[in-house]
């Protein structure tokens, strides 16, 4: 599937789920991607629809009481879910790194913002206290700090938020990392910000060749960044191609629903399109297609089990659907 | 990026006035001294601690020498604070008990804290089994009322000072657990200790690196008000002799010495009843104006 480079991190079925009082809420239900080398995998959906609980469960950090159920990690010829706890924490920070959504809170109002960057690097590489700064300076500088040397000794909240995001960046790529979770990384941000924050994360995707993961329910994002998108509802995968098939072409229901919802410049319309409805509960989702009871072209055979996922096109513009529509329509 | 001039960079505010930025510390400090009357608690907190190291080089006699004919002497030239009842010089003797005093107040909240944070910062990070174990064990510690308590562990110990910081390391050390494991349980859930973990972090760093110096003020701040407590523990112990034991010089025990004295020589009990209610005072106005320094809310 991969169109760029090597496979660098394959999921293959994951299922990740969490107990709750109607019965177990399954975050993430049979998830599988690849990533290659220097590609961007976009994943979008609206909140709740197993995004995040995607992301933490590649880095096995789905809190309590969640669990990943099943499937495989496939990182570097290992299973990530079968490796001993120390293992994996030399895997994380240092080859599979993440950046959150809100930069306000990720960082330590106590510790200064270089202490933290050379955290990951005295961690993982094993450099002393001198080292590690001299590096953390570089890394700032990298991100387009001024005046690294002094801002390294400044605490998170003497800087912007944009400043502070550039610290989480700095902070997830100091080991140079073959993965790089971007978990909504502009959200919190304002615009102007967004667009710098996203043009310094692919300046660092090119030098590094990281797999960059791009986790949002940005649409407008995905289209600027993504090689493949990935749309996911109620924890499955509905629909998975290329950014030019997904966002040109969408074939289910709900990609389509998303893609009318985002503003257009283009189109004088007085209101924005909304799919009605909300993401289903977990822990009883409906019966047949989970989308079904949100979907404007629901029919009979909607209810009756699950959709297939469906593949059209070749390697090159691949294209699936999870939908009985486009089942019925091939 | 427009380049901008290194010195300058980002730290000019909104209406291009220089934006002076501190560090916590820096800030707090400045903070403190603010309040005067906190300035005078640490200045005399100061005065205490010099007296209580210098003690050999400051006190006029040995507070140990023995000169009987010279006893129950009222203050004087000779005897700044007069005598005891075996012709001790009083003064030597209350610079002396300082040394015991701040000892037992120092140590004894050390072994507190210690014990405190670290079961603390287990029972709020881990919860569960742990924490159950852990809640409820602070709990029976807490429900004894502390004077009696401190009698009964000094009971088994034995008098002495060692035994002193034990006891009253033991009476306290729930009080550092309750607060450390609400506030782990607080900041746990915090994005930057998730942060810490996808960094390759282990629990313990965690803990250690992330979560107890945001801890740190609150526990200063303990301490410094848990001292005045312990001091007042200590004395009650050598009052009631199962404290310091004679012929080391405690304020608490000389009191209790005192008060059979009390109808004929009244001054003889109220030098260390002073001693102990300006050191206990002292500790209280500065852990209260440490608090205010340090709480983060109240930062303008």
């Amino acid at each position: 599937m991969g169109d760029s480079g090597t496979v660098v991190l394959s999921v293959k079925n994951l299922q990740t789920s969490f107990p709750s009082r109607n019965g177990k809420a399954r975050a993430v239900d049979g998830v599988s991607f690849d990533v290659g080398r220097g590609e961007t995998l976009g994943i979008v959906g609206e909140s709740g629809c197993g995004k995040s609980v995607t992301a933490l469960s590649i880095i096995r950090l789905v809190g309590e009481p969640g669990r990943v159920e099943g499937g495989e990690i496939l990182y570097g010829g290992r299973d990530l879910l079968e490796l001993p706890l120390g293992e994996m924490r030399r895997i994380r920070g240092n080859k599979i790194a993440m950046i959150f959504q809100e930069p306000m809170t990720s960082l330590n109002p106590v510790l200064t913002v270089g202490a933290q960057i050379s955290e990951a690097l005295r961690l993982h590489e094993g450099l002393g206290k001198r080292e590690a700064m001299a590096r953390t300076r570089e890394m700032l500088a990298m991100v387009n700090f001024p005046a690294p040397e002094k801002r390294a000794k400044e605490y998170p909240h003497q800087l912007s938020g944009g400043m502070r995001q550039r610290v989480m960046i700095a902070m997830a790529l100091c080991c140079t990392p073959d993965v790089l979770i971007c978990d909504e990384p502009t959200t919190a941000l304002d615009v102007t910000i967004q667009a710098q924050i996203i043009s310094l994360i692919e300046e660092q995707k090119s030098r590094t060749g990281a797999a960059v993961l791009m986790i949002t329910h940005d649409l407008g994002l995905i289209s600027e960044m993504a090689d493949r998108v990935i749309v996911m509802y109620a924890g499955k995968i509905v629909e998975e191609g290329t950014k030019m098939n997904v966002l040109t072409n969408p074939l289910h229901p709900y990609t389509e629903g998303l893609l009318n919802a985002v503003p257009r410049i283009d189109r004088d319309s007085g209101t924005l399109d909304v799919i009605p409805g909300m993401v289903p509960n977990l822990a009883c989702l409906p019966e047949g297609c989970a989308f079904r009871p949100r979907c404007s072209r629901a029919s009979e055979a909607c209810l009756m089990s699950p959709p297939r996922f469906e593949t059209l096109g070749s390697d090159s513009s691949f294209h699936g659907v999870n939908c009985w529509l486009a089942e019925s329509a091939s | 990026m427009a380049p901008v001039d290194k010195d300058s960079a980002g730290l000019f505010g909104p209406d291009g006035l220089a934006v002076e930025s501190r560090g916590f510390f820096a800030d707090s400090v400045l903070r403190l001294c603010a309040n005067r009357l906190v300035i005078l608690a640490a200045v005399v907190l100061a005065i205490l601690a010099a007296l209580a190291l210098f003690a050999p080089f400051i006190s006029p006699y040995d507070p140990m020498k023995q000169t009987l004919a010279d006893s129950l002497h009222g203050p004087g030239a000779k005897h700044l604070l007069g005598t005891d009842e075996l012709g001790r010089d009083i003064l030597s003797r209350i610079i002396y008990g300082a040394r015991i005093s701040l000892s037992v107040g120092l140590v004894s909240q050390l072994i507190a804290c210690s014990i405190g944070v670290l079961l603390g910062a287990i029972a709020g990070f881990y919860g569960g089994f742990a924490d159950t174990l852990i809640s409820r064990t602070m709990e029976i510690f807490a429900a004894f009322p502390e004077l009696l308590f401190a009698i009964a562990i000094m009971f088994v110990l034995g008098p002495g000072v060692i035994n002193v910081f034990i006891a009253l390391g033991l009476l306290s050390w729930t009080h550092y657990a309750r607060l450390v494991r609400g506030q782990v349980m607080l900041l746990r859930e915090m994005e930057y200790a998730q942060a810490c973990r996808v960094c390759g972090g282990s629990n313990a760093r965690v803990i250690i690196r992330h979560l107890l110096p945001n801890c740190f003020s609150t526990i200063i701040v303990l301490v410094t008000l848990g001292i005045p407590g312990a001091i007042l523990t200590e004395a009650s112990l050598s009052y009631i002799g199962l404290g310091v034991q004679p012929p080391m010089a405690s304020w608490g025990q000389m009191i209790s010495t005192a008060q059979q004295y009390v109808s004929f020589y009244p001054y003889y009990s109220v030098a260390p009843g002073l001693a102990i209610v300006i050191t206990v005072l002292a500790f209280n106005i500065f852990g209260d104006g440490l608090r205010d320094a340090l709480d983060p809310r109240l930062r303008r």
